[in-house]
């Protein structure tokens, strides 16, 4: 009995040991993190209060840090500049900085452990490392200044990373029992594929052939349009400016193009499930000139809209020396204003969202499968073996066979190859470079001409009164009447792209305003993309009110970006109109007829609104079930059919309007009904979730309205930063505002820090000073000083 | 003579937290119960005392490192949780593990060793 009890305890031991030692999911374990030498109650605040001088292999450089954590940096050159700059990312953010880099390099399991090993398989096959390290040679001579300036900001990441000791890093670090490693200049590039990736690697390829094959075009064209009839464009050519309602127009012109293959037969059908894309990623750039402004100044506003985290991925920087002044935002990792202004322009941007992923249809020889067909011959798909290293676990290994378009993907019965462009080219970081030091119209053309990706719209304004627009990036020239299916992989591919000077652009519009809210460019003769159907309302409300013949002022534009008033409010009350003219619906619908659209989280209209978009999200659902394909039209392309009044036939399936809208009716009862006895049914709450999606980390966010239809989205994405910037009487001003905080550290106290000011949109007004001694609330100086 | 031992203890293993962590920290209070059983042979209850003694050695912690700690204040606030609840569940693990892998090597040093006569 007595060996019986000593050998119950000895296994209670060894269990209670092995359990807490063990490493779940990557992360530490528990006997890591509780242990009083190296555990979590082992690490220090962050330091940041007082003087400190830093001694080392770096540039001359003084940083003074404000009270919201934001550096100002002094410097004698662009060199010590990107130094510092260095530094200060590696301070506040260099565990995201490395969890972006091992993403797009195939390593997040390295870091993550198992969980990472599906985003690596899908990663490393694209090369990223490699080809950065090339890009980073290839600017050696074109470009000194910049290779020189990227190097020294990798030397002050390092410098950062080298002097901290374990109990200094940021707490993620102990969390996921992971160390850091060096930062090499070419990083810079994978932020840039990362990015790229982000928002505009898109996989709905086959799900848009398969509406090209067996929809008619009568449908296709009210559901699925390429490009929708009288809507605002980017570039101000002929649209209806100050109309409001988005459907009680015309419907869509004629298809302007068709397949490019044949897919899929009637009755077919698809199983492909493309990759999770948040469609809701986008943003609001906007600039009126002095005509439109109060007192005669120039506003540009942007905010970005991205998936929220915290921390979330941008990060306020003021960069001064004698070559540069420049004030906005740069991502850890970019030592660059991607969105601010210097001292003679200003910019904004917005995802342009074009087309420059392709998906090449393969014929694979029934006799080898490592042989396909092109241009007439068999010819032989290279392969490639990588190893994918896996913390805690036996590495994996995968291979992966290419063609002349790209990478070979088996998914479903198809195998095709994925061209995805911006694999081949990645001068994104050069224009910025460029950008930022310019001064003038010209200077800010010649900055994007060679702008790659992700593409995007870039508004413009400067201290001479200028105002303008340039759609930038690298867009690959499509097949004539290519309309966004799968191409053609027994032909070479186009290897051309459109021009420079063809990109739309516009340069002192005679509206005297230019926006973009990641719409249509233009009506013109290159195709772009098939997906500006999914945000038509969000434009229509920043054309409305930029057009209401107001002067405006800082105000109304702060305003303006909190603004969640939805356009379609005014569509379903026309839809009640229409369908419902005398029949006295449910109370909630009555109140629908007269709604401002305002989504106030409080409001029981907003309410009732959210579980009408459930039912419409389901009956669009129903409708792709009875057409006999995959995707279902969007909520802008569903109201637009409902406007429309119509019955369409296609096979033996008839579709109308009328009973859509009048099944949605009763739907929405069906749910309200179901959902206003539910205690917790809150539509407008939303959780910020931690980077590395940690539990009982999410920042709960419940008073905050709006949809994927506001200016003020809140839907999948939200505005993660926002600027307003003035220029009155040749000075530059601005207010910004980050929807999280400065910091990735959760052990320091700027770490969520604004997300009270961003809620309110309430922007703090920036410090842009050349002399540092006008700088207020500053609570930290650092003085980098050579040995 | 029991209580100069058991400071004594204390004292090492107030140093020993500072500079060992898991298997080395475990390994060290496995020799614990060895010496419990070996050396400390008077005590009454002595795998008691040596969840006494890692108490006080995490109170002293707490007190003196963990109290005036702003970043684990900052932890706890942006986590939703106490202050105090980080240091507990630190205090529990270790008190626990030193329970059990004492105690374990206690009764197994004390079957595997005669008693002295007397």
């Amino acid at each position: 009995m007595k060996y019986f009890r000593v050998i119950l305890l000895t296994l209670m031991t060894a269990a209670w040991v092995y359990l807490t030692s063990v490493h779940y999911s990557g992360l530490n374990s528990i006997q890591g993190i509780a242990n009083y030498h190296d555990g979590m109650l082992s690490l220090n605040a962050p330091r940041s209060a007082g003087h400190k001088v830093i001694k080392g292999q770096g540039k001359d450089a003084e940083v003074f840090v404000d009270t919201l954590g934001i550096p100002h940096i002094f410097a004698g050159d662009l060199q010590g500049l990107a130094y510092a700059t260095g530094f200060m990312h590696a301070r506040d953010r260099y565990f995201q900085m490395e969890l972006i880099a091992n993403t797009v390099m195939g390593r997040l399991s390295t870091i993550l452990g198992e969980a990472g090993i599906g985003s690596d398989r899908y990663w490393i096959r694209f090369e990223l490392e490699n080809r950065a390290q090339e890009y980073l040679d290839s600017i050696h001579d074109k470009a000194p200044d910049l290779y020189h300036y990227l190097v020294a900001y990798s030397d002050g990441v390092n410098a950062c990373i080298n002097a901290e000791s374990a109990r200094e890093r940021d707490p993620m670090y102990k969390i996921w029992n992971y160390s850091p490693g060096p930062w090499k200049p070419y990083y810079i590039f994978l932020v840039q594929s990362y990015m790229s990736s982000e928002l505009a690697l898109y996989d709905d390829y086959f799900n848009r052939q398969e509406i090209l094959d067996k929809l008619p075009d009568a449908i296709r064209q009210m559901l699925y349009p390429t490009q929708p009839a009288d809507q605002p464009t980017i570039i101000p050519s002929g649209h209806s400016a100050g109309h409001n309602l988005a459907y009680t127009g015309s419907p869509a012109p004629e298809a302007s193009g068709g397949p490019q293959i044949t897919l899929f037969k009637p009755g077919e059908k698809n199983n492909y499930i493309p990759r999770e894309f948040n469609r809701s990623l986008g943003s609001n750039n906007w600039v009126v000139d002095s005509s439109h402004t109060a007192s005669g100044e120039l506003l540009l506003c942007n905010d970005l809209h991205l998936f929220l985290t915290s921390p979330d991925i941008f990060y306020e920087l003021h960069l001064s020396c004698a070559r540069l002044h420049a004030y906005g935002f740069s991502i850890p990792g970019v030592p660059f204003i991607l969105t601010g202004h210097n001292d003679k322009i200003a910019w904004g941007i917005t995802n342009g969202g074009w087309d420059v992923t392709e998906q090449y249809l393969l014929k694979v020889d029934p006799k080898s499968h490592d042989n396909y067909w092109l241009d007439g011959q068999w010819k032989a798909m290279t392969k490639k073996d990588f190893v994918i290293a896996v913390k805690d676990r036996p590495s994996q290994k995968l291979t992966v066979r290419y063609t002349v378009f790209g990478q070979v993907v088996e998914k479903d019965t198809f195998t095709f190859s994925l061209r995805w462009h911006p694999l081949y080219s990645c001068n994104a970081v050069a224009s910025f470079w460029r950008l930022m030091q310019a001064s003038c119209w010209e200077e800010f053309g010649s900055a994007l001409r060679y702008y790659d990706y992700p593409s995007q719209n870039f508004a413009y304004a400067d201290v001479h009164g200028n105002i303008g627009m340039i759609c930038a990036g690298k867009m690959p020239v499509k097949p004539e009447g290519y309309a966004g299916g799968v191409l053609d992989g027994t032909r070479s591919p186009i290897d051309r792209y459109i021009p420079f000077d063809s990109l739309p652009h516009s340069f002192h519009p005679g509206t005297g305003y230019l926006f973009s809210a990641n719409q249509q460019p233009e009506n013109g003769k290159y195709y772009y993309s098939s997906r500006w159907f999914d945000d038509l309302y969000r434009p229509r409300r920043i054309a409305g009110l930029l057009s209401e013949d107001k002067k405006v002022g800082r105000e109304k534009f702060l305003k303006m970006q909190s603004d969640t008033k939805d356009l379609s409010a005014a569509d379903i009350a026309a839809l009640l109109k229409l369908y419902f003219p005398d029949t006295m619906l449910s109370p909630e619908w009555e109140k629908m007829r007269n709604w401002d659209g305002v989504l106030d989280p409080g409001n029981q209209e907003a309410i009732f609104y959210k579980v009408f978009r459930r039912s419409a999200k389901i009956e669009g659902e129903e409708l792709a079930r009875s057409l006999g394909v995959r995707s279902s039209p969007g909520y802008d392309q569903l109201m637009h059919f409902l406007a429309g009044d119509m019955t369409l036939s296609y096979d033996s399936v008839t579709i109308s309007s009328s009973r859509c809208f009048k099944h949605i009716v009763k739907m929405t009862d069906s749910l309200y009904a179901r959902y206003k006895g539910e205690k917790g049914f809150k539509p407008f709450d939303f959780h910020i979730p931690q980077m590395t999606l940690l539990p009982g980390l999410d920042i709960d966010v419940n008073d905050l309205g709006g949809s994927d239809n506001t200016i003020n989205v809140n839907y999948g994405a939200h505005p993660v930063i926002r600027t307003l910037i003035q220029i009155k009487n040749d000075t530059i001003s601005s207010w910004m505002i980050n929807a999280i905080g400065q910091t990735g550290r959760i052990n320091d106290r700027q770490y969520y820090q604004q997300l009270a000011d961003w809620k309110k949109n309430s922007p703090h007004p920036t410090q842009f000073t050349a002399n540092p001694r006008e700088l207020k609330y500053i609570r930290e100086n650092i003085l980098f000083e050579h040995k | 003579m029991i209580y100069i031992k058991y400071i004594a203890l204390l004292i090492l293993f107030f140093l020993l937290h500072f500079f060992l962590s898991n298997t080395w920290l475990i390994a060290a209070w496995c020799l614990l119960g060895i010496v419990s059983c070996t050396w400390i042979r008077e005590a009454r209850h002595p795998l008691l005392n040596i969840m006494a003694l890692e108490l006080v050695i995490g109170a002293a912690f707490w007190t003196f490192f963990w109290s005036g700690n702003e970043g684990l204040r900052q932890i706890a606030y942006h986590s939703g949780t106490s202050p105090v609840l980080w240091p507990l569940l630190a205090i529990a693990v270790n008190v626990l593990t030193a329970f059990l892998c004492s105690t374990t090597f206690f009764y197994l040093t004390r079957i595997s060793v005669k008693p002295p006569v007397s």
